[in-house]
């Protein structure tokens, strides 16, 4: 579960304002909104990467306002992916792993095996998001954070990589917030809709 | 005057000035060395003293360096990373000795940490001194010198994005562990330039030390010394294999760079 409760947060010449919404244990929420809206900030402070100024973050069972980011046990994934450059693929992939055997199970799964002799910084958009989804799955988190993961994939890959990621999630018992200007993806069937503006959720099926 | 021509001309004037700024740079040196000539760059190089000023030199750089490093590189980080009041006054504490003439370095020092001193008293009953030992050395270079490593350090550290500390984070490491992991090793070239760029200002340091430990003498004071005792000519050998030594050690640290993708 994912409870956000009047979460406000402050970023130079941004806010956001007392943010409340709940996604139900092991189900997907989705939050749409125009680029400023508040939408990787919101993730961002869920996370605990960026401090909230009020309000209270619930992830499953616990409360974890108060934790630093190492003791959330979430996922985040970046549009941008943020690989780590210095490392191997393997090596980003098994970064926060805890379990042996799931780094090759991912990148058999998401066919990253031909990649792998790739120097990182020469993968292509798509490529790095495939790492940086295959890594943060790794962690096997108990919620997922995905801020346009599939938005310099193709339109054929997209739908495949995220039929795979939403499906490994909900068997993992993940729970995901996917951040995304894809119309499909914006009416995902069972999940929760949120939709920002402006540092605020203007509407919510929640 | 049509586009070509002035462009030409501007080409023309920009090379001139260009060579005749390589020329002020190379020419002193230069002189120097010829006018010491092979034979007498060859005695000084077996001169004991010039050896041993030359180690003391080196040993003592190396030395500041390393205290730097320690101190320099949290420093950096927090610079560089952590938002707080008065971080402004900070940087500019940090940035001071880059603006003070270095023999008023040395007379500051002197006061702090000479005799009389709280940190002289502190230090003598275990048989430790600043002034004229090779531990005011060390401290005399590491104030000159230290800025030009923490601000490189600090700009190295700030041009790798603060979001891969915050993956690595949700990836399970503390602040520490993504630093140490994530934020260091992208960093290392950057730094490790800075590191360099502060050993070979310390290197050359004089008008702190020249206060602060005239005894032993560094490589610096011992050229100042025979030039003052025994006059330009006497001096020249000295001086010449200085700058040999200086010449080597820049292109040792080139070369490492180069290697180092750097």
């Amino acid at each position: 579960m994912i409870r956000v409760n009047a979460l406000s947060a402050r970023v130079p010449g941004f806010a956001l304002e007392r943010v409340s919404f709940t996604v139900p244990s092991g189900s997907v929420g989705v939050v749409t909104g125009p680029t400023g809206a508040g939408k990787t900030t919101l993730l961002e402070t869920i996370a605990g990467v960026r401090p909230r100024t009020s309000g209270t973050v619930t992830l499953g069972d616990a409360e974890v306002t108060a934790l630093p980011p190492e003791q959330r046990n979430v996922g985040l994934v970046y549009q941008q992916a943020w690989l780590f450059p210095h490392l191997s693929l393997r090596d980003n992939v098994a970064y926060g792993a805890q379990r042996a055997g799931v780094v090759a199970e991912l990148v058999t799964l998401l066919q990253l095996d031909a990649l792998v002799q790739k120097p990182v910084p020469t993968l292509s958009g798509g490529e790095r998001q495939l790492v940086a989804l295959a890594r943060a799955l790794a962690r096997e988190p108990r919620t997922l954070l995905l801020d346009e993961p599939f938005a310099a994939m193709d339109s054929a890959l997209r739908t495949g990589i995220r039929s795979f990621v939403l499906a490994w999630a909900a068997a993992h018992g993940m729970t995901t917030l996917l951040v995304t200007h894809d119309a499909g993806e914006a009416t995902l069937s069972g999940s929760v809709q949120l939709r920002m503006d402006r540092g605020v959720v203007i509407t919510s099926s929640a | 005057m049509s586009r070509p021509v002035s462009r030409l001309l501007l080409t023309a004037v920009g090379t001139l000035l260009g060579s005749l700024l390589v020329l002020a740079l190379v020419l002193p040196a230069g002189t120097l060395v010829v006018g010491a000539g092979v034979s007498g760059i060859a005695g000084a190089l077996a001169d004991r003293d010039v050896l041993r000023s030359i180690a003391l030199t080196v040993l003592s750089a190396s030395a500041a360096t390393l205290l730097a490093v320690a101190g320099g590189i949290p420093l950096a980080y927090v610079l560089a990373r952590v938002p707080f009041r008065g971080k402004a006054i900070v940087e500019a504490l940090v940035e001071l000795p880059l603006v003070i003439p270095h023999p008023v370095i040395g007379m500051a020092l002197l006061l702090s940490m000479g005799r009389g001193s709280v940190i002289g008293q502190s230090l003598a009953p275990f048989g430790l001194a600043v002034v004229n030992s090779p531990l005011g050395i060390v401290v005399a270079m590491l104030v000159v010198s230290a800025p030009l490593f923490v601000l490189g350090a600090r700009e190295a550290i700030a041009r790798v994005d603060a979001r891969l500390e915050s993956v690595a984070r949700t990836l399970g490491d503390d602040r520490i562990g993504a630093v140490r992991r994530v934020t260091l090793p992208l960093a290392r070239n950057g730094i490790v330039n800075a590191a360099t760029a502060m050993w070979a200002r310390a290197t050359s340091e004089f008008g702190a030390i020249v206060l602060v430990a005239y005894h032993p003498r560094v490589a610096s004071v011992l050229a100042y010394d025979r030039y003052v005792t025994y006059g330009l000519n006497a001096a020249l050998p000295v001086a010449a294999a200085l700058v040999l030594v200086a010449v080597a050690v820049l292109g040792i640290i080139r070369a490492t760079r180069r290697s180092d993708g750097a």
